[in-house]
């Protein structure tokens, strides 16, 4: 049966990172490429009303993927590759422990692309992740 | 279907290092690179001041993140042929031509270039990285 494969190309170091080096998707799989999401709740949510505190940020926006994943039969397991935009890169090491929250006791991780930008579309936003996401078929 | 470059007008081929896009047979086998600095692909988290020490120079550094790549291409049994993507973000714009040429030193005798985007960014995740660059790569199935 097909699967997404994590590699590692050290077993013995995987523990140093809180992502994949690669992830390998097998031939006709089913791919998810999803928005990238602030902390904005909805599409109508433009009340301005949005806490200033990364690890809440961070939680509505995984909360927010979530809706979509599971809304496509998707978990956390799905996900392949996430770009991770920050605009203070201070802000990374609680955005990592937040993601691995959403991992609980699983051993999947997504490869991961962490870059520092000047500014995101919500004033106020201090994150944004973009998601992609694949399902193994067959 | 073959992984290919889509060249819109062909006779210009020559003019653009990277084609304006590369068409991929979803019956392939796709790797999602995450985005390398030039530190060491298995650096601690969180990070270590020790492990981020980089050389300024952006030669040196665009070099130690293709070289990275070669290392999980040639892990998975890919060559620089295989790539079809690259992101590149950089800290100064002013380097994009120097980062290009070391690019090309990678691909050279391929015939081959992947599309690729290039953004210029705030900041990286290491202090004094001046260069991430993630890749997809692809292959047909066996």
């Amino acid at each position: 049966m097909a699967e997404l494969e994590l590699i590692e190309l050290d077993e013995s170091k995987a523990y140093m990172l809180p992502y994949a080096p690669a992830i390998k998707v097998p031939p006709g799989s089913e791919y998810y490429f999803l928005s990238g999401a602030t902390e904005v709740q909805t599409e109508r949510d433009d009340s301005g009303d949005y806490p200033d505190d990364i690890r809440e940020q961070t939680l509505r926006v995984l909360n927010r993927h979530t809706d979509v994943l599971e809304a496509n039969g998707l978990t956390w397991e799905n996900v392949i590759h996430v770009y991770e935009f920050l605009t203070d890169m201070r802000d990374a090491n609680i955005v990592h422990a937040t993601m691995g929250e959403f991992y609980g006791d699983s051993t999947w991780k997504p490869a991961n692309t962490l870059i520092g930008v000047n500014a995101l579309s919500t004033p106020g936003a201090r994150f944004e992740l973009d998601v992609i996401a694949a399902k193994a078929i067959g | 279907m073959p992984i290919a470059q889509i060249h819109p007008e062909p006779a210009r081929r020559n003019d653009v290092q990277f084609p304006p896009a590369v068409s991929v047979d979803s019956n392939d086998v796709f790797f999602w690179m995450s985005g390398a600095t030039a530190i060491p692909l298995y650096h601690m988290h969180p990070h270590i001041d020790e492990e981020c020490v980089l050389p300024d120079d952006i030669r040196e550094q665009t070099r130690r993140i293709l070289n990275t790549f070669d290392e999980v291409l040639r892990f998975n049994g890919l060559g620089w042929k295989d790539v079809v993507k690259f992101s590149q973000f950089l800290t100064d714009m002013r380097e994009y031509d120097t980062v290009q040429e070391v690019i090309a030193d990678f691909f050279a005798g391929t015939d081959w270039a992947p599309a690729s985007t290039t953004v210029g960014i705030n900041a990286l995740s290491a202090p004094g990285a001046r260069l991430e660059i993630d890749v997809v790569a692809a292959k047909p199935a066996n």
